[in-house]
């Protein structure tokens, strides 16, 4: 196994690392750092995201701080289907039930990962074998006013639930970008929420995600589109 | 079998009206209490006397020493929409008195036997007016009383059976009455209030004055009883303009029942979701579940952020920033109940038990001002961040941009469509006309000018990232030429780099060659190189078109526009543009067509 690149000493070192990657297939990526690829497709998702870690120099193992805690930037693989249109929301972060109402969006955990994101776009077609699938074009991005202003809103909005005891009420539907998921393994893990009367209950972990539209139209914005 | 006559349609009488509308005031012994002792309350009273009978169904006689009522509106204090608490619709964002609606009076003497006395100041005597239900003429005559206002509300529902039907025992509806009493006087320590049912006197509690804590907490402990007092924590918290006091129940003071709760938002009892909540979420787990904290707080804040308009009998609220006032409840109480180590006893010091949290200005000062909590909030990004952005893909936004500009600085007439073939011509009407497009013709004009405009202008072509880089295997002679002229090839927008022998990969292409594979294009631009930059734009442009042709691919709505734009700007600058020679569009006047079919 190849060891890693350490750690970039600044963002166009960083890009310029992601850029070398762009073009190349994920068994390509696997052979030269002698990685084996995964077996169960489960597990797909969770293994590119490593490699690319792992290719780009990556240090930061906990969740709290951005893959890249130095130059405090997230990274992000966004599986595309075969038009370059992404077909799943995004996640961002874990929703901190319990502390959401100390926080303001600047504070927030989710502006936070998504101050600076290193987007990298992963073909991911079903018709094309994983193996085979490439790595795209990096982009390095900071929402713009516009953007932030839309997340802001939407952060906003859903927090205030969440701290008047709404929990329960929030679907994914709530939210233009930004939307509100259960997240767990399953149906029983659980933790701990403020009820509807302020007390606390326990309830399904939630994680906040970024849409499909949303980062489809990041795309749009950025690459040639024909 | 009887056939009904259709029902018409009448204006309802008046005094029906009143009554109808009387319900919704009135709806038990209770409402008349509430209504009468807020009225006395805003007529300034001093001390407040209840006497009641059989739950309030026989007698309510509440007697104040307020400002009274002049003689002359007594008939018009008992009219409907009669008040002298708000003037016009401004004042109602104001409101600060407990009524406004100007309809008690009038309700109320329309369900009963209704005696109203009262003398102002400077009146010499009394005058007393007499209602009884809405049948009956009022009378106005001279009566004993000193300076104040008694009602008396005798028989309520008398002529409302079936309101009457819905009343529940005496017992409840005295419940009911004292509950009010108590919510009433635990907002108004300033005055006085003694109730009798029965001539036994239920309540009696002295005027307590603003400053003096231990005369309102001996008050408190009246309406609630010792205990909550002994397990009760008095604070006083502000921040930028709001204020939240009172006394939070130790969770010894927990309860099997939420029945002492009582929140208090700019001196008006109100049931609020939002700071109850909150509240509930400060106690976190030193209260057992199913057992409910008892507290009494005081919310002041300016009436301009918050919405007392919403319920009729207006004891709920709607907070403008409700997620504000929540989190400022929420860390204030928490703050407050960790410090509990100093329990606080009923004769404690104001001093003392001001000392875990921050001294107050006094309670009805409002200076505007940014929530205290909330760190000033710029959306301006940071300019490092728009930096990123505008480093990855600069050519699309100005791309998009420099249009706008265009469009807002020569405000042309734009053709509008009308029809569009799918092998790309497209009829649209222009100043009464027709114009019919060859959309795949003039679009590879306007990539030709787009190239060479940005060549001529900002030196080189603007480039866009391929979403995945191509790669291509070509030729040597092909590859040597590419690392020639990879220099021009930058120029002309295209983004490549060798990656063996014989392969490249591309990573951007020329923003205005969306239609062309990115192996075409580069191919193309490499058999003609080292042509001039010219004579290659002109050969893209003819290979997209091609590629138009071939793939039958609809030109996007803004390409089609930024095409019309283009073609009302020709127009514009040379209205003979349509002559003869050119083959991509032509305006037909109705002596074209006429001529076409012939």
């Amino acid at each position: 196994m190849l060891p890693p690149p350490s750690a970039p000493s600044s963002p166009t070192t960083l890009l310029k690392r992601a850029e070398r990657l762009a073009g190349q297939s994920l068994q390509q990526l696997a052979d030269r750092y002698r990685l084996p690829l995964p077996v169960d497709n489960k597990k797909a998702k969770g293994w590119i995201g490593q490699l690319l870690e792992h290719c780009l120099g990556a240090t930061a193992g906990s969740l709290a701080e951005p893959d890249f805690p130095q130059l405090g930037i997230e990274l992000k693989t966004l599986p595309v289907n075969a038009k370059g249109v992404p077909q799943e929301s995004t996640y961002i972060s874990v929703v901190p039930l319990l502390e959401l109402h100390q926080m303001t969006w600047r504070s927030s955990n989710v502006y936070k990962k998504l101050a600076k994101v290193l987007w990298v776009p992963i073909q991911s077609d079903p018709a094309l074998a994983f193996a085979a699938r490439k790595i795209g074009t990096p982009l390095l991005w900071s929402p713009t006013t516009e953007q932030e202003q839309a997340l802001q809103a939407d952060w906003e909005e859903l927090s205030e639930l969440i701290c008047l005891g709404q929990l329960e009420a929030i679907t994914a539907h709530h939210g233009r970008y930004l939307q509100i998921r259960p997240k767990g393994a399953n149906a029983k893990s659980l933790c701990w929420a403020i009820g509807p009367d302020g007390e606390k209950i326990q309830t399904l972990p939630r994680g906040f995600y970024l849409r499909a539209s949303f980062t489809a139209q990041l795309l749009k914005a950025y690459y040639l589109f024909a | 079998m009887t056939t009904q006559k259709p029902q018409r349609i009448q204006q309802l009488d008046p005094l029906v009206a009143n009554q109808i509308a009387a319900g919704e005031v009135v709806e038990r012994p209770v409402s008349v209490v509430k209504e009468l002792l807020e009225n006395s309350l805003d007529a300034g009273a001093r001390h407040v006397t209840i006497d009641l009978e059989r739950g309030g169904t026989q007698l309510i006689r509440i007697m104040d020493d307020g400002r009274g009522i002049h003689a002359d509106d007594l008939s018009l204090a008992v009219s409907a929409h009669a008040t002298s608490k708000i003037a016009d619709l401004t004042d109602l964002a104001q409101v600060r008195s407990f009524g406004f609606r100007g309809e008690a009076l009038a309700s109320i003497s329309a369900v009963s036997r209704f005696t109203l006395t009262s003398r102002t100041a400077e009146q010499e005597r009394a005058w007393q007016i007499q209602v009884s239900g809405r049948d009956s003429e009022a009378s106005i005559a001279p009566a004993p009383h000193g300076v104040g206002t008694t009602i008396a509300v005798q028989d309520l529902f008398f002529n409302t059976p079936a309101r009457r039907k819905f009343l529940r025992s005496e017992r409840t509806e005295l419940a009911h009455i004292e509950e009010t009493i108590k919510r009433i006087a635990l907002s108004r320590f300033d005055v006085g209030f003694t109730v009798h049912h029965h001539k036994q006197r239920l309540l009696h509690l002295r005027a307590a004055e603003q400053q003096d804590q231990s005369a309102q907490e001996q008050r408190v402990a009246a309406v609630w009883g010792k205990t909550f007092m002994q397990h009760a924590l008095a604070f006083e918290v502000s921040s930028g303009g709001v204020r939240l006091g009172g006394w939070v129940g130790l969770p010894e003071a927990a309860r099997s029942q939420a029945d002492r709760q009582y929140l208090y938002i700019n001196g008006r009892w109100v049931r609020d979701k939002v700071v109850s909540h909150a509240v509930r979420q400060a106690y976190g787990d030193r209260i057992y579940a199913g057992r409910h904290p008892s507290y009494l707080l005081y919310l002041e804040l300016s009436p301009e952020d918050v919405d007392v308009n919403v319920h009729p009998a207006k004891q709920e609220v709607r907070f403008h920033e409700a997620r504000q006032i929540h989190d400022f409840v929420l860390s204030r109480l928490q703050e407050v109940l960790a410090h509990q180590t100093m329990p606080l006893m009923v004769t404690a010091d104001a001093d003392e038990v001001g000392t875990p949290v921050q001294t107050q200005r006094p309670a009805k000062s409002f200076p505007k001002g940014p929530w205290e909590m909330e760190p000033a909030q710029t959306t301006v990004m940071q300019e490092a961040a728009s930096h990123y952005a505008q480093d990855i893909a600069p050519s699309r936004e100005k791309k998009t941009t420099a249009q706008a500009k265009k469009q807002s600085e020569n405000l042309l007439t734009q053709p509008t469509r009308i029809a569009q073939w799918p092998g790309h011509f497209l009829l649209a009407e222009f100043k009464a006309q027709w114009l019919l497009v060859d959309l795949v013709q003039t679009h590879q004009a306007h990539v030709v000018q787009q190239l060479q405009t940005a060549l001529n202008v900002q030196g080189s072509v603007p480039t866009l990232p391929l979403l995945f880089p191509a790669t291509l295997t070509l030729s040597e002679t092909l590859i040597q030429t590419a690392t020639a002229h990879h220099e021009r090839l930058n120029v002309l927008g295209f983004g490549i780099d060798m990656l063996g022998p014989d392969t490249l990969a591309i990573r951007s292409m020329p923003a205005p060659l969306v239609e062309l594979a990115a192996e075409t294009a580069v191919t193309c631009a490499l058999q003609h190189l080292p042509a001039d930059p010219k004579i290659i734009c002109a050969a893209l442009a003819d290979l997209s078109a091609q590629m138009l042709r071939k793939t039958k691919k609809p030109l996007s709505t803004e390409q089609v526009d930024a095409l019309l734009t283009d073609i009302a700007q020709d127009l514009h600058e040379k209205p003979s543009a349509n002559a003869g020679c050119n083959k991509r569009w032509r305006l037909l006047a109705p002596a074209d067509l006429l001529q076409l079919l012939q």
